[in-house]
């Protein structure tokens, strides 16, 4: 599938309207101007960046969500979770992009693994990637929801919301990546 | 990919700039339907359609200072409907652009099927066959080829918008230079050719109506303020910049088919200039062979990537409508392996293709709704003036980062010319009452709409008008 853009610092309004989507999290306002969403309670700390795919009179800017895991690897490598199924999801399953034989090893855990195949079943996400190294671990997620499309004709713009089921099924399924990662290493 | 290094963003480089602003402003010019709309124009009119043209002009450059003002002092997605709210509250706002745009959407994915289908079969010559009736099919192809290409999930790369603006005005001012320097194959006197509908006042002022439909729609780089660099100076620079430009292309193209394609009867009193089939001819005239398949393509490029936009874009908004509950969970279905949103992208599909069916290929039989469409259009722009006068009257301390310059001439300048140019939408072979009747049908279901919305659902006063800073504020930005 081509990806039409990599992606960069996403619009302030885009922003604003996620703010309002991500109930148990606040905006930090750090002096680095990066955009990053931290949990009042538990759970891991989001950077938002944004991909968007222009179009001819039309453009949709999609949320990426980065979150640092808990966890180190002495490979380096990287890894997309996908669903399986040919018309209905069935499940889970995780393939290898870069990365050797201990690389080959997380990817055949977090394939197997039921938390986190009942964690990422419900997730729409568009595209999910783990990054593995031994500076820290990092998962990139892009969801159908906190999205905008802007059509100049017919003229339509509209935001879709990330709804609170896809936000808790993203957190969680972050969290069982993590435990994943770190029972590997 | 990296994934290490985005953490430290810089907000600024997120902004979109000055061309992506001016490829919307320019874009709709290259919609199948303004070219006809040139032609006829000039066919009917000649030096008194360009007569016409630059009265439009002035109108919608006046127009445009009204939403840059607005756009600088609300920088948000809501564009027309936040303007009129802010002025003059919630009820004009959704009948003003319920009206004017969500009416439109009805005919314009139809309608640029069906246009894609019929102007193929005149482009190409082995598509002849189809001129007469069952160009349907062109443009039925066209969507399913587009809407496998956006089920299985490839998606063009950035940059389409700016290119395919560029390259279609680029080929309308070619082929107008084109014609007007090569040897002149009409019998037209003058530069643009004599009026055949006369050459008083009533006969320009019937012509200012056509002309207006080449500009409206360059408003549509105002809901961009948000993401642009410094919108105060954007979007006025690419309005005013964007208006002349399709002015410009438009005297060339117009000027040139005029010049190039003598203006027969076709046998039924519908001249040659009021069909397609002027396009192929004019572009045999100027570039032979070469230059009908380069115009062909053109024009095919530009449906075929407006279609494209509409299928991608709206199928997601069903996705979300689906997930908010006002859709069916049906369209909430994303497949498992390509990521689409297969339902939606299936329904936006099915609407244009049942529509170009039922239409197959006479456009021109809803050209009373289409004109319907513009005065709700003109109507919607009447209160963006009427708005904006409001705020300088109600709120002068709201920042304005762009100001009218003499203010208040340009908002009355385009409201009086736009209601004009409303009273003689009319063209010859219809009456006021052809068009004045679906337009106030749409209109009174659209307040009815407003109004069940704003106190039925929304409980809210429909008559107050909405605080400017609560509007940003919904849309996530800060005062």
């Amino acid at each position: 599938m081509a990806r039409s853009v990599r992606p960069g610092p996403p619009s302030s309004r885009l922003v604003g309207l996620i703010e309002g989507d991500f109930s148990g999290y606040e905006r930090d306002s750090g002096e680095d101007r990066r955009v990053r969403f931290v949990p009042t309670g538990d759970g891991p700390v989001f950077d938002v960046v944004s991909r968007v795919e222009r179009r001819f009179l039309g453009r949709t800017e999609i949320a990426v969500f980065r979150a640092d895991l808990p966890v180190s690897f002495p490979d380096e490598g990287r890894i997309e979770m996908r669903h399986t199924g040919r018309l209905k999801r069935q499940g889970v399953t995780a393939v290898p992009l870069t990365g050797g034989e201990s690389v080959e090893r997380v990817v055949a855990a977090l394939a197997t693994d039921p938390g986190v195949a009942r964690a990422l079943q419900p997730l729409d996400f568009t595209h999910f990637e783990i990054s593995l190294g031994p500076s820290g671990c990092r998962a990139e997620v892009e969801l159908m929801g906190a999205s905008h499309v802007a059509i100049a004709l017919p003229p339509i713009r509209s935001y879709v919301h990330l709804h609170g089921d896809q936000r808790e099924a993203m957190i969680s399924g972050i969290g069982e990546v993590a435990r994943v990662i770190g029972a590997t290493v | 990919m990296s994934t290490q290094d985005g953490s430290a963003v810089r907000l600024e480089a997120a902004a979109i700039g000055f061309p992506t602003a001016l490829a919307t402003a320019v874009g709709l010019i290259i919609a199948g339907s303004v070219l006809l709309t040139a032609q006829t124009g000039f066919g009917a009119g000649g030096y008194i359609f360009a007569w016409a043209i630059l009265i439009a002009f002035i109108l919608m450059l006046a127009q445009s200072a009204s939403f840059s003002e607005a756009a600088g002092i609300l920088p948000t997605a809501g564009s027309v409907y936040d303007y009129v709210a802010a002025g003059m509250g919630r009820f004009f706002a959704i009948t003003g652009s319920l009206a004017a745009y969500l009416l439109v959407h009805v005919f314009a994915g139809v309608a640029e099927t069906a246009t894609a289908g019929v102007f193929a079969s005149f482009n190409f010559g082995f598509l002849e066959g189809f001129q007469e009736s069952g160009s349907w099919w062109i443009g039925i192809a066209l969507v399913v080829i587009l809407s496998i290409v956006n089920m299985v999930g490839i998606r063009p790369y950035a940059s389409t918008e700016i290119g395919m603006t560029a390259f279609m005005w680029a080929t309308l001012i070619i082929f107008g230079i084109g014609g007007l320097l090569a040897e002149k194959k009409s019998s037209i006197t003058g530069f643009f050719g004599e009026s055949f509908v006369g050459t008083d006042i009533t006969a320009i002022l019937t012509m200012v109506g056509l002309a207006l439909f080449l500009f409206v729609g360059v408003e549509y780089v105002t809901p961009l303020a948000s993401e642009l660099r410094e919108p105060s100076r954007t979007i006025p620079k690419a309005m005013y910049i964007g208006v002349t430009a399709v002015a410009l292309a438009m005297f060339l193209y117009g000027a040139a088919v005029a010049r190039q394609v003598e203006n027969v009867d076709l046998g039924d009193g519908t001249f040659i200039l009021d069909t397609p089939l002027a396009i192929p001819e004019f572009a045999q005239a100027v570039m032979g062979d070469f230059g009908q398949v380069w115009l062909g393509i053109a024009v095919l490029l530009a449906s075929a990537a407006t279609l494209n936009t509409v299928i991608a874009g709206v199928s997601r908004i069903f996705y979300g409508m689906a997930k908010d509950g006002t859709l069916p969970k049906a369209f909430g279905y994303l497949h498992p392996r390509y990521k689409e949103p297969w339902i939606g992208i299936f329904l936006v599909a099915l609407i244009a293709i049942v529509g170009a069916v039922i239409l197959d290929g006479d456009v021109p039989s809803i050209i009373n709704l289409i004109l319907a469409a513009v005065m709700a259009w003109i109507f919607s722009y009447v209160l963006v003036n009427i708005s904006v006068m409001i705020l300088r009257a109600r709120r002068p301390d709201l920042d304005r980062p762009y100001k009218t310059p003499l203010y208040p001439l340009p908002q009355i300048v385009a409201s009086v010319g736009m209601l004009v140019a409303a009273w003689y939408i009319a063209p010859p072979g219809l009456t006021r009452a052809d068009i004045y009747t679906p337009f106030f049908i749409m209109l009174g279901a659209c307040a009815l709409y407003a109004l069940i919305w704003t106190y039925g659902i929304q409980k809210t006063n429909p008559w107050a008008p909405v605080d400017p800073e609560l509007l940003k504020a919904e849309e996530g930005i800060s005062t």
